[in-house]
């Protein structure tokens, strides 16, 4: 039964499903497969009467609400550098740059496809896919020659396949700016010095970020938890559903929240204030010198304060 | 049988169980394929769609197993889908009868005629 409801959530997942709808059709499932366990059937009956997840998901695909793939950037102008092509369905993906500005989408096949564009020693990166695992990192830095002497100012396109899921996404930069669009990952692991942070169009499970003065903005997506940490970048979060919580910790950092829903809106800041309209939390915690949170909503939600401790800083919820 | 085709009939089917009386999602799987060559990767779909548009509510109840099941109800729209899908599908498969029991029921007689038929077909050339 387990097997079953892995492989038919993989499936659902793959052909784009909105997590609401996988996780109906899961509990749906299981209480389907639950009861005729109890009934005495055996694995053979059991197969026979559930039949295939990848047809039920693909019968089920026509009639739900998918996430459909917008603003994908146009790839005339670039160099397509590396192509490969993904066999299994669960991919790692583990990226290390400096400062080139790079975007990640999601291609059109089953490949895994890397474009370039602008001056620089492309041929200088590391970059591989083996074991379901695509690294992709700059140059080493060799005493104190690096990047001095030479001007880089290479950008970077990777297409991630369509029918994949991105189980681990690391992405380490120090100035890159760095958009992430229309993907379905489970665990995203973002870390930036000065480098900004788009995440548009996305399902992800769940996402850590740390950031000391690159902005992030999240847009359009389902997210289920977010840990975010951030020393003087602001943050702004437009039409995010989060099922689960929302961690800030911020030294500076204000954070702008525009339709939004989380369960536990928890924040430990210095002196950076929230700011949220139409922004749902089921609960919330303040931990801050000085920083605030306001929301202001027009649907009067209750909204329950956990704790607040803080020196100068308040919370304010109104109409 | 073709897919369309016979997720059409099945349609029908899972209306026809719930006419009668509120079901969980397996029993109406069960119901089913006691008749017919179908499982839960047609019904199931169909099930949830049929929801989706209003023609079924569901609700929980407790099971004596434990874990509460979800029932499928059909609602007042749903009913006179089932009305209208029942009297197409009535129409229509009056019609195919009439059409392939003209000749009559029995196959050996309609063999016998075929057989004939073609012998004479052979003669003219």
């Amino acid at each position: 039964m387990k097997k079953y409801l892995e492989d038919l959530r993989q499936e659902l997942v793959k052909r784009r499903l909105t997590n609401e709808e996988i996780e109906e059709i899961i509990a749906d499932h299981e209480e389907m497969i639950r009861t005729a366990i109890e009934e005495g059937l055996s694995e053979d009956e059991l197969k026979q009467k559930f039949g295939q997840p990848q047809q039920v998901a693909e019968e089920l695909a026509g009639d739900e609400d998918t996430v459909e793939p917008i603003n994908q950037q146009d790839t005339d102008q670039l160099q397509l550098w590396k192509t490969y092509s993904v066999e299994k369905e669960n991919i790692k993906v583990n990226v290390s740059l400096v400062s080139e500005d790079i975007t990640y989408q999601l291609s059109d096949g089953q490949d895994i496809k890397v474009y370039y564009q602008g001056k620089g020693k492309v041929e200088k990166y590391e970059i591989s896919y083996e074991k379901n695992e695509f690294r992709f990192s700059a140059p080493k830095r060799v005493g104190f020659h690096f990047s001095f002497n030479q001007t880089n100012d290479l950008r970077f396109l990777v297409e991630l396949p369509k029918r994949a899921l991105i189980d681990e996404f690391k992405h380490v930069t120090v100035s890159s700016d760095t958009e992430i669009k229309n993907l379905t990952i489970n665990q995203l692991v973002v870390n930036t010095t000065s480098g900004d942070l788009k995440v548009t169009n996305n399902q992800i499970k769940y996402i850590k970020l740390n950031s000391v003065s690159g902005d992030c903005s999240f847009s359009n997506s389902k997210i289920d938890e977010i840990n975010l940490s951030q020393v003087s970048g602001d943050s702004e979060l437009k039409d995010v559903t989060m099922s689960g919580d929302f961690k800030v910790n911020t030294v500076s950092g204000d954070i702008d929240l525009l339709n939004v829903t989380c369960n536990h809106f928890e924040v430990r800041s210095v002196s950076g204030d929230m700011d949220g309209k139409e922004f749902y939390p089921q609960k919330v915690t303040l931990k801050s010198v000085s920083g605030d949170i306001d929301i202001k909503n027009k649907e009067s939600r209750f909204i329950e304060i956990v704790k607040k401790s803080t020196v100068s800083g308040d919370i304010n919820i109104s109409r | 049988m073709n897919a369309q085709f016979k997720r059409g009939i099945i349609e029908l089917c899972v209306l026809s169980v719930l006419v009668e009386k509120d079901l969980y999602g397996y029993l109406i799987i069960n119901q089913l394929s006691d008749f017919v060559d179908v499982n839960e990767n047609t019904i199931y779909p169909i099930l949830r769609r049929l929801t989706k548009e209003d023609y079924f509510e569901t609700y929980l109840e407790e099971s004596n197993e434990g874990a509460p099941r979800k029932y499928y109800k059909m609602t007042e729209k749903g009913f006179i889908y089932y009305l209208q899908l029942r009297e197409e599908w009535d129409a229509f498969i009056g019609g195919v009868y009439q059409i392939i029991n003209q000749g009559g029921k029995k196959n050996e007689e309609i063999f016998r005629r075929f057989k004939t038929r073609i012998s004479e077909t052979k003669t003219d050339k």
